[in-house]
């Protein structure tokens, strides 16, 4: 048997099980990002940002079990830390730049991103008493007529990008973490 | 593309004058009849059909100017207006009485563009878009005259009929949409917007309204936001955020007012009285 079949057959168990606690957990993991986009925690565009997000937890755990699955315990010990070590700054970089560059619509839960460099015909405008949060509800909630391009798109790309490998990192670590239970 | 833009109000600048001149003798709208004195007419006087011209130029080559406005959605079952006017800065340089006609007739030729393409049989846009033409003249006309000595600017000129024109046009799609059991999309910015209802305590009251950033930017500019404001009817609007409004009465004393009202959330009802939002 080579190994890249033998790979495959291990990500085809661990598909196929749903009585051992890591092939739940990856499955669970696989379903965060919908499940965060329903309940509103997802950065905007939420849907978009999901589909991506769970399209590339499913690269990534192909990933691990075809081309990790026959590396050295060591070698994947150390991935694995590398992993959770992602995992774990990724998150806290998700945290902060959600609550810092996204701001809720009036009061729904939907969101927008919003930017770091105010346009310069707002900055005039703005004041102690007049933000550039105001300034974004006195534009119906459009970022794009308060911030500048640059600045959306730097962050709109960040929010994404940081989202998105806090789960691909997260499903390479317990990709990694079956894998070496399968060896016990 | 705001280079653009102003690339062709340059162009529409730089027209001939004997191009002008003859255009000017076409036919108007008063001819035979009376004509009040007017002050002199300027050198570089521009006709409807240059007005026309340089609209067409624009949408045509502007994919901004040229955005469509009306069209199907969801397999013919959603109808999307968008009748939103453009800010004058980005048509030209702010202050040029000429622009608020040329934007008006931007809006107008898209509008007819699309309304041709998806209801080319139906008649219900035909006199709306009649009104908006006629309107437009009228603002041509006046963008021409003269304060005094010195040239009119688009600060003088009120939009007030070009808009109730497009609020018509607005009316008749709204009108023509629940005949046809479709549902309306009206234009706004990518966030969501919240289902508002608007209500009128008075039958002969207009209500226009703008964003209220877009007012601030304005006064602090020193320019008319006329041609940023929009016509609000009765019934249910998808809108959020702040706005700023002009609401008047065709009669009676205090038949103005002006102030802000914010929607936050999803069934806020606004209602004008005479006293203006609630």
């Amino acid at each position: 048997m080579s190994p890249v079949s033998a790979g495959m057959r291990a990500f085809l168990q661990v598909a196929g099980d749903f009585k051992r606690i890591s092939s739940l957990a990856v499955k669970g993991v696989m379903t965060a990002p919908t499940v965060y986009a329903a309940m509103k925690l997802a950065p905007p565009p939420s849907n978009t940002i999901t589909i991506v997000t769970t399209a590339l937890q499913l690269l990534s755990l192909v990933w691990v079990f075809q081309f990790w699955f026959s590396l050295k315990e060591r070698s994947l010990r150390i991935k694995m830390r590398v992993a959770a070590a992602a995992f774990l700054v990724l998150s806290v970089a998700s945290f902060v730049l959600i609550q810092q560059f996204t701001v809720p619509v009036g009061h729904s839960p939907e969101k927008v991103v919003i930017g770091y460099e105010v346009k310069p015909a707002v900055q005039v405008l703005l004041n102690p008493t007049f933000g550039p949060l105001d300034a974004l509800r006195s534009w119906e909630y459009d970022p794009d007529r308060v911030w500048t391009a640059r600045s959306l798109a730097t962050m709109r790309i960040t929010i994404a990008l940081v989202w998105v490998s806090t789960f691909v990192a997260l499903t390479a670590y317990l990709g990694i973490f079956v894998i070496l239970q399968r060896r016990r | 593309m705001g280079k653009r833009a102003a690339a062709i109000l340059i162009i529409f600048l730089m027209l001939p004058n004997s191009h002008m001149r003859g255009a000017l003798q076409r036919p108007s709208a008063g001819q035979g009849q009376p004509k009040p004195a007017s002050p002199p007419k300027s050198a570089r006087a521009i006709t409807p059909v240059i007005l026309a011209s340089v609209a067409g130029e624009a949408i045509r080559s502007d994919p901004v100017l040229g955005k469509q406005r009306v069209k199907m959605l969801e397999g013919n079952r959603s109808l999307y207006v968008d009748i939103t006017p453009f800010p004058l800065e980005y048509i030209g340089a702010a202050g040029d009485a000429t622009i608020v006609p040329l934007e008006g007739e931007v809006r107008l030729q898209a509008l007819r563009r699309d309304l041709q393409q998806y209801f080319p049989n139906e008649t219900f846009w035909k006199a709306p878009l009649d009104d908006i033409e006629t309107a437009i003249s009228g603002l041509l006309e006046r963008s021409q005259n003269k304060r005094g000595t010195r040239p009119i600017s688009s600060a003088d000129l009120s939009t007030e009929n070009l808009e109730k024109a497009f609020g018509k046009l607005q009316e008749s799609l709204v009108t023509y949409a629940a005949q046809q059991h479709l549902s309306l999309e009206q234009s706004r910015s990518p966030s969501p917007g919240f289902l508002v209802t608007v209500k009128f305590e008075s039958p002969d009251v207009n209500v226009r309204v703008m964003p209220y950033l877009a007012y601030l930017m304005c006064k602090q500019l020193g320019i008319s936001f006329e041609g940023q404001l929009r016509q609000l009817s009765e019934g249910s609007h998808k809108m959020s955020g702040k706005y700023h409004y002009i609401a008047r009465w065709s009669a009676g004393p205090n038949g103005h007012d002006e102030g802000d009202f914010e929607i936050l959330d999803d069934g806020d009802v606004v209602v004008f009285g005479r006293k203006g939002s609630q």
